[in-house]
Order: C-alpha cells, then structure tokens, then sequence
C-alpha cells in the first residue's frame, strides 16, 4: 500500500500525492506545531514539509524502509530550514525570560495531569533555539553532536539550550503549579 | 545522579506523549497544497515549453540563415562522380564510336565538379552541344574512306581500336583506376586551332599504347605545331578559367575572415571540401601521369600519323576551320567546347603552369591580405532576460515568500546597445574591447510582515518576567525596477568550426556603472538602493548569418554577475544571471600602410 503510494508520488500522480497526504497529515502537523512559534508558522511549515516530502520522493529512488520515519525526519529538516530561514525574525522576536533555578518537585506526576494542548504550549512558549534543541534531543533522539551539525551551532551552546529548556519549562509548571494551587486555595 | 535520572525521566515524559502525537491538519491544508503542486508543475511546464520554443526559434533561425546562404548551391545538381563517368562514358562509346575524348571527356567533367555552381552550368551546357556536334559529325565518311584505302592506316586503325577498347574498358572505372590504367594505356583528346569537336577529330585523337608497332615509328611525325599551339591557347583559357575558379573557391573554404569571404562563402560544405580534397587527389595522380606519359609521346604521335596521315590532318583542319565558322554562326562559344577536348597531357601540362600563376597569385592575394587592417569595429543591440537570485535581508521587514521568482514576466526583459572594437591577434583569435549602454529590469512580487509590530500585548507578568504577543500584518508588495548602466568591456574570441560553420566563441569581461535607476512600488518605505559598480562576466557564440546579403553576426549569450545589483540597505540582495541575443552588424576599418 504504502509502496504504492511511494512509486505514484515519484510518478508524480495527484491522487497518490492526496492520499499520502491524508495518511500523514495528523502527524506531520503534530510535529509542525512543536516546531512553530505559533499555529500560522506551524501551517506554513506543514505545506512545505508536503512539498518537500513530494519532492524528495521524486529525486530518489531508494528504497524507503520506514516511511513513517521518513516522513517524520523530512519533517523536522523542514521546521529546521524554516528556523533557519526566518533566523533574524525569530531571534528578534525571541523573549529572554528572567527565571531561577527550579524547585524540586515531582514534574513527572505534574506532567502526567497537564493536557497534550498544555504539554505543547510549554513547548511552543521556549525560545526557538531552545525549543529547537529540546525537540531535536528529547522527543526525535538526536545526539548533541548531530544537533550542533544540523544547527550549526557547537555541541556545548547545543547541551546549554537544552538545560535552559528544562529550566524554563519546570518553571512554567511551577508557575502553573503556583496558579492552580491559589486558585483552589482561593474557592476553599 | 538523581538529578540526572530526574531529567531523563522528565524528557522521556514528553518523548512518550509526542512522539506520535496527532493533531489536526488544516481544513483547507490539502487545496492549498493542490494549488502551490499545480503552481509548481505549471511553472515547470512553461519553462519546459519555454525553452523549447527559445531552442526551436534558435534552431529554425539557423536552419532559415544556414539555408539562405545555400538556396543556390543546392540548386546546382549533384555530381555523381562515377555515375557521370560511366554515363558519359556510355553515351560516348555510342555516339563518338570509340573515341578515346572519352577520357579527356571525362576528365573535363570532373573537372567541371569543382566549379562554382554557374561555370558549373555553363559547362554543363556546353558539354551537352559537344556531345550533340559529335554526333552530328561521327558519320562523316571522308576519314573512314582515307582509312580504308591505306592498308598502312588500316593496320593503325586496327592497332588504334584495340587502344579504344582498352580505354573505353578503363574509362567506365573510376577516375582513379583510369589513372592507374593510363600508365599503360592513355588516351588524348584534341582539336584543331579552331577548337571543333567533331568527330572528324576522334580518329585524329592521339592515341598510344605499348602495343608493339614498330613499323609505325618511322612514319609517325609529330603534330602539327600549330595545332598544339592553338590547343595551348585553348588549354590554357580553359585551365585558366577552372584553375581560378578552383583558386577562388579555395580561398573562400581556406579563408578564416568572414570579411574576406563573400556572401556565398557560408555555401561551402562538407561535401565541397570532399570534393575540393578529391580534385587535389587527381591532380597529384594527374602530374605523375603526365610525367610518365612524356616518354610515351612517340607511341602516341606514330598512331595518330599513321592513322590520318600529315597531309590529312591539314585537310582536317581546314575543315574544322569551316565548321568553326559555321558554329560561330550559330551562336557556340567555341572556346568554352574545346574545353573538353582538351589534350590531357596538355592539359596537365597547363595545370602545373597555372599552378604556378596560381602561387603568383596567392603571393598576391597574400599581400593584399596583409595590407588588410586587423582591426574591425562591431555595432550590437541585444535583449536580454534577467533570471533572479534573491536574498532577503532587510532587517525591518521579513519577507515571507518570493511569490513570483522567476516566473516570466516581461518585467525581467532588458536591453542593451554596444560598440565594441576587435584586432586579430591571429587567423582564429582576436581580443575585443567596447563601451555598451545597459538596461536591465527586473520584477518581482514577494509578501512581508514587517518586523516593528504593528501592535503588541504584554501576558503572563510574573515576578520572574512576562511574555509579549505580538501582532503583525503580513502584505504584498510587486516591483518593478529598472536600472541604466553605462560601461567598459574586454574580452577574446576565438574561432572554431562548430555544426560546419565557423563561429566564435567569446568571453568578455564587464565593468558597469550605475547612471540612472527607477522604481515602482506598491508599498512605500521599501528600499532599492543600487550598487554603483558592478562587475560581469559574458560568455556566448558568435554566428555569422548572412541577411540579404548583408553580413550580421547574431550572438546567444550567458552573463554572470560578480555582484549584487543592490546593496546592503535594499530589501534584499540580488545577483542571478542573464540570458540575452545579440545582433550586431560587423564592420572593416582601415587598412594598413
């Protein structure tokens, strides 16, 4: 099936192009909107994440094993190249956020009660170089070294986004943590 | 360590809940996509289409000036060598009744093969009424009857017409083996001082061979003086005439300068330059055997005599004088129809003298060719189309998309009209340098969201900080600039013979200075400042073409900026390349003193 719809894609058939687009548009949108800073670059990344994705498919003829993985992988180089693209926008428009260290506290039980919308706005709310390096190392299992090589950026600044990702993001759970304490404490 | 298993399991949370999260796509995510694919393919299609059209108008536009320059050599029928060797060989053995003209015949028509399309008809014709005049004349009866009263001439008769046969055997070969052939035996034709070719004259024709006739040594005497004279003189009219055809348009094939060339001189082809190697083969061929023919003279001279006789080739050549008269009467340019009666030895004999008349007047067209000026002036104007290469980089907007990158639009078509001057540094490469007046334009519509936000809103203030929203209006804007350059180019260029016909390849380098600029916005605020310099590089085929006479050289060409066209405070950056055709009108200036 997908085999299928691989070789119609190289052959350039419309309706291969749909269904491959209908197969896989849930997740590469999901993967978008971890990318974007918000849902309209998330929209812009994900069409030209499908153009590429179409492309790439015409320019080779190996075999794709996963297509799952390729696809995902296509993806995220997409979201990349649009960070790298859009480099100056997005460092100007970056917020320095004035934080301290996070207290200790069991964020894998609070986690575990925030909604996936909560879960992505803790993400979509990182800086860009911080969200960048945080999605590549956490959730697609790049090593530093290729996160460097992929954002042009050394290995160390790479393991400093990522510990000023956590921090920010424990922050704002302690934040969220802090709310929704008051605000019960508050009906109490 | 608690720490750091603290934060691996704080990672691998977000790693279990989104590694294959699936959200929902956009409503309209697929037409959308439909579209930007359509735009995609469409775009490829009219390039596609585009460049095919631009490669079959180049095409056809070559083909349209290759073949006006050929439309009269095309005309002229072709030469089948062997075919017109054994044709009129035929034609020959039938109505001349052996005559060994054959040979010379043939030779004359090969001959003829080198010629310039109107001698080429003009021989042609007059090969058709020398045909025609010998068989009006092969019935004459009066040199048959003086043959068969002589038992003498009887017995040359009969050695001659074994001669025939051998010759007319070697005649229907190719001229090549007719040469080998006539070491042995050889044939000649002739004609008297008045330059008939009757068949009066085939008995008379010079024959020998190494058929021992000794007995016919002693009554052999040589020809009339006369006669070898006047052939001379014919011979030499008519080897003249070839041999400075041949020259003319040897010099036209040899001739590297479109200048010195005349309009024809793009006719000339591959099939030509066959024919122009396989005259040199014959003419080598031609002056062995005329050196080993030398010693074969006597063998020739005895047949003839013993055959007609002293006394009957005078009477002959009263008679041909009569009907020299009765030609002239009709209208024959009896000079042109000796032509192919030409004694071969004679013939040959003349060629290596004109030859020599040839190098004299080589030396002479040499030097007036180094009297010649090496310089040449050329007046082009060409459009040209500008493919873009864009980098934003204004910091006060973000542009978000090119919309229309090189898609075409006339807004991209430039000109540009040059004046440059060329010395010849040898016979196939010359340096060039010229001043041209450049237009080049360019549109392009692309969407921006300005960085300096049109409204913000401050959120989530915490003692530890706050976070900003900003909100931006993204827009469009379409461009169209033009801009004027005035500049300096060098360059060389260098002949090569490409699809049969020499061109040029040229590389010109380009210094351009900015003089005057325009452009229209839709937006204000945006900036389009122009580099003041900017440096090229110009690479292209130079094509003669030949329009109504009228020599023009029409140039495709490749440009590669070194620079952008903006600078750093405009919108974005730009290089890219053009493309471009050029038609200029070459010019010969001066001449050396």
């Amino acid at each position: 099936m997908k085999q299928e719809l691989i070789k119609g894609c190289r052959k350039n058939n419309r309706k291969s192009q749909e269904s491959l687009y209908h197969l896989y548009a849930p997740k590469v949108i999901g993967v978008c909107r971890r990318y974007a800073i918000a849902r309209e670059d998330a929209d812009d990344i994900f069409q030209e994440a499908f153009i590429n994705i179409y492309s790439s498919l015409k320019k080779t003829n190996d075999e794709i094993q996963s297509l799952d993985a390729w696809v995902r992988r296509v993806t995220v180089n997409t979201a990349i190249n649009y960070y790298h693209k859009h480099k100056k926008y997005t460092d100007n428009l970056s917020i320095e956020y004035v934080y301290e260290e996070s207290h200790n506290q069991d964020y894998e039980n609070i986690l575990s009660k925030l909604s996936m919308q909560e879960l992505l706005k803790l993400i979509s709310d990182l800086p860009i170089g911080c969200k960048l390096v945080f999605n590549l190392y956490t959730i697609e299992g790049y090593s530093h070294k290729e996160i460097a090589e992929k954002l042009n950026v050394s290995e160390g600044t790479s393991k400093s986004q990522l510990s000023r990702a956590k921090n920010l993001m424990k922050l704002r759970i302690n934040h969220f943590n802090k709310v929704s304490y008051e605000s019960i404490a508050r009906r109490g | 360590m608690s720490r750091s298993l603290e934060e691996d399991k704080f990672g691998n949370h977000f790693r279990d809940r989104f590694e294959s999260w699936e959200d929902v796509p956009p409503a309209d995510g697929w037409e959308k996509l439909n579209q930007r694919l359509d735009a995609k393919d469409n775009f490829n299609k009219r390039w596609y289409a585009l460049s095919a059209l631009l490669l079959l108008l180049l095409t056809g536009a070559g083909y349209y000036f290759i073949d006006a320059s050929f439309t009269d050599l095309e005309k002229k029928p072709k030469i089948d060598f062997t075919d017109e060797v054994a044709g009129n060989n035929q034609q020959s053995n039938e109505e001349v009744n052996n005559s060994e003209s054959q040979f010379s015949h043939n030779r004359t028509i090969d001959s003829a093969a080198y010629l310039t399309d109107s001698n080429y008809r003009e021989i042609n014709s007059q090969k058709s009424q020398f045909v025609d005049t010998q068989s009006q004349k092969s019935n004459e009866a009066s040199v048959n009857d003086r043959i068969a009263n002589s038992p003498e001439k009887a017995q040359a008769l009969s050695s001659y017409n074994q001669v025939s046969k051998s010759l007319s055997f070697s005649s229907k070969t190719n001229v090549s083996d007719e040469l080998t052939e006539s070491k042995k035996v050889r044939g000649n034709s002739s004609d008297d001082s008045t330059g008939n070719t009757s068949s009066e004259v085939v008995p008379k024709k010079e024959q020998f061979t190494d058929v021992d006739e000794e007995g016919m040594v002693q009554q052999a005497t040589s020809i009339n003086e006369r006669d070898i004279t006047d052939r001379k003189d014919n011979d030499k009219i008519i080897m003249t005439k070839l041999e400075n055809d041949d020259n003319r348009v040897n010099r036209i094939y040899d001739s590297n300068d479109y200048f010195k060339s005349d309009v024809n001189d793009t006719s000339y082809t591959e099939e030509d330059t066959i024919k122009f190697k396989h005259k040199e083969v014959i003419n080598r061929q031609s002056s062995d055997l005329y050196n080993d023919s030398t010693s074969e003279t006597i063998l020739l001279n005895k047949t003839n005599s013993a055959i007609l006789g002293i006394n009957d080739t005078s009477h002959l050549r009263t008679a041909n004088s009569e009907e020299s008269k009765s030609n002239e009467q009709q209208g024959y340019r009896l000079e042109d129809k000796k032509s192919f009666l030409t004694n071969d030895s004679l013939a040959l004999e003349k060629s290596i003298t004109n030859e020599e008349q040839t190098k004299e007047e080589y030396q002479v067209e040499d030097k007036k060719e180094e009297n010649e000026s090496n310089w040449s002036l050329l007046l082009a104007a060409d459009v040209n189309y500008n493919f873009k290469r864009i980098m934003p980089q204004n910091d006060l907007l973000y542009i978000s998309s090119l919309d229309n990158l090189n898609e075409f639009s006339m807004g991209n078509v430039g000109y540009e009209f040059s004046f440059s001057a060329r010395y010849k540094l040898s016979n196939r490469t010359s340096i060039s340098g010229g001043v041209s007046w450049l237009n080049l334009r360019d549109n392009i519509v692309y969407s921006y969201t300005p960085l300096i936000a049109d409204s913000a809103e401050v959120i989530n203030v915490t003692p530890e900080g706050f976070e900003v929203n900003t909100f931006m209006n993204a827009s469009q804007n379409e461009v169209q600039n033009s801009t004027q350059y005035v500049g300096i180019n060098i360059g060389f260029l260098h002949r090569l013979k490409l699809f049969s016909v020499d061109r040029s390849l040229f590389a010109d380098f380009r210094l351009m200075k900015l003089i005057s600029s325009q452009t229209n916005l839709n937006q204000s605020g945006h900036v389009f400042d122009r580099n003041i310099i900017m440096g090229s590089v110009q690479m292209g085929v130079e094509n003669p073409v030949n329009i109504h006479g009228f020599l023009m050289v029409v140039s495709p060409y490749l440009e590669l900026p070194f620079t952008s066209m903006y600078n750093d405070r405009a919108v974005y950056l730009m290089k890219g390349s053009r493309i471009g055709i050029s038609l200029g009108i070459p010019l010969k200036i001066g001449h050396k003193k």
